[in-house]
């Protein structure tokens, strides 16, 4: 199995995702089954989710027509907060005393949890990746605009080799100028709708979708924007538990608990380069970086 | 240097910070399973054997892991009635055998098993094996760490022993399989992206 985690940012690949990849997506969760996997879990689906539907936008000024075309990386960091690092999780069947204690989840300690059961028998609780941030980059291309309208794409498509299979993202969005209709209005305001896919291999399939309103307030170099926003998004996780002729198919799905957020930023322009920042306030914080050339 | 590529450098920088190996500790579970067939009346005993290899094999541990513990979770069965059976209740007992030993790993009184036609020839339900024995499972647990670690070699052989209750001597007809289910721990220093602080520091 290949050991070897860092694939380069300038791949733009998901370097998380690829952590994980890289030890085998199946190998973390054969540990879990039902609820204590989905306990396991549930902080990434909360982390990645917030991640991918972050860092569409540096600006609600979409021209009426005209060509404007954004390509860049998009960096997103979520911040992992403490309560994310461990959940209770039950013993498996058959274990005596069945029993509930506090054990890693993926973001959690590395050391994992014992209990000890009836006659020298022992439950052990993996550990997680002892994480404090969950960093994801991903390429972007925006272009407009027609009508005030213009879309934004996201892609990816590798081969991970035969552990891991197939890495698949893909992204659209589109945002339509609402400041158009209003005139003199000093700042100016968008609605935007995106939506999300993201698989690897037959493991996992997940899915997000956001729309937001957004605002900028443009000075010389700088921009000011923010947003709010209503996501959601949803991970199906598929794998073996076990092994030889006794491992069992095991498949969950994970509903992030993300809604409602809050985005504030700048982005500055020199010449064609933007570079923008951003910070998503909501159930799970996001720092966004952005480096892109605009025309 | 101009501001513009102030800026370009800070934001690369992440992307240009390099790779350090960080330890990390993982955990794969083995099940072992041996089928055993009866078809006796009165007390009867059948014997399956588990080699290194097979233990080795069934894990697929990178070659750098360090185990650090091996654990045993449970141990249980599940019963596949065959033509003839007549006990309807169950003594069951299993011991771990080697070279030097012979150790009782478990006795288990009135298992009862699947309401299931033999016509049906399927398995029942699993069941939980209760009736553990602290040595023989401690046994069990060391030959399995010195297979893994290399410090033990060759095989154990795991002795099932059947025979009707409350009352002996009823004829046992049916198909027995008995799933080891164990953990083992072990750590590994992983090459990660700096950035991700992930980990803990690899020892010397």
């Amino acid at each position: 199995m290949k050991k070897t985690i860092f694939l380069p940012f300038l791949l733009f690949t998901f370097l998380f995702t690829n952590f994980i990849l890289a030890q085998g997506i199946e190998d973390y969760l054969n540990s879990y089954t039902g609820e204590n996997g989905k306990g396991y879990m549930q902080p990434f689906a909360d982390a990645f989710g917030a991640n991918v539907n972050s860092g569409f936008f540096h600006s609600a000024d979409i021209p009426l027509v005209g060509v404007k075309v954004y390509v860049g990386v998009v960096t997103m960091t979520a911040f992992i907060a403490d309560d994310a690092k461990s959940f209770q999780a039950s013993t498996g069947e058959f274990f005596n005393p069945s029993t509930t204690v506090e054990a890693p989840t993926i973001f959690g300690s590395i050391d994992g949890t014992t209990v000890d059961g009836d006659a020298g028998t022992t439950y052990h609780f993996p550990g997680g990746l002892n994480i404090g941030k969950l960093p994801i980059a991903v390429p972007q291309l925006t272009v407009g605009s027609f009508m005030g309208t213009d879309a934004t794409l996201r892609f990816i498509q590798l081969n991970l080799g035969d552990n891991f299979g197939d890495l698949s993202v893909f992204g659209i969005g589109l945002r339509h100028s609402i400041s158009q209709y209003i005139p003199l209005l000093p700042i100016k305001i968008a609605g935007g709708i995106y939506y999300q896919t993201f698989k690897v291999g037959d493991v996992v399939d997940a899915s997000a979708f956001f729309i937001s309103a957004q605002a900028s307030y443009s000075l010389p170099v700088i921009t000011l924007y923010g947003g709010l926003g209503y996501e959601s998004s949803s991970m199906d996780l598929n794998y073996k538990f076990g092994s030889g002729d006794t491992a069992e198919e095991i498949s969950f799905n994970l509903t992030a608990e993300n809604t409602v957020r809050l985005t504030l930023g700048a982005a500055l322009k020199l010449a064609f380069i933007t570079l923008n920042a951003d910070y998503n306030i909501g159930n799970q914080n996001v720092l966004v970086l952005g480096l892109g050339f605009e025309l | 240097m101009n501001k513009k590529n102030i800026i370009y450098i800070l934001l690369l920088l992440p992307i240009l910070m390099g790779c350090d190996k960080r330890l990390f500790k993982f955990q794969s579970n083995i099940d072992l399973a041996k089928l055993y067939t009866f078809d006796k009346t009165g007390p009867t005993q059948e014997s399956a054997t588990i080699t290194e290899e097979q233990i080795r094999s069934a894990l697929d541990l990178p070659s750098d892991a360090k185990v650090t513990k091996v654990n045993i979770e449970t141990l249980s069965l599940r019963i596949k009635l065959n033509d003839g059976n007549e006990a309807t209740l169950l003594r069951i007992k299993g011991f771990i055998n080697d070279a030097s030993s012979n150790t009782k790993i478990w006795d288990v009184d009135q298992i009862s098993p699947p309401i299931i036609s033999p016509d049906a020839s399927i398995f029942g339900q699993k069941i939980g094996i209760n009736g553990l024995i602290e040595t023989g499972i401690n046994k069990l647990k060391s030959k399995i760490e010195g297979f893994i670690k290399r410090n033990d070699f060759g095989s154990f052989v795991i002795n099932v022993e059947v025979d009707s209750s409350p009352f002996s001597g009823r004829r046992i007809a049916m198909d027995i399989e008995i799933v080891i289910q164990a953990t083992i721990e072990y750590e590994q220093c992983v090459e990660v992206w700096d950035g991700l602080d992930a980990g803990e520091e690899c020892p010397n």
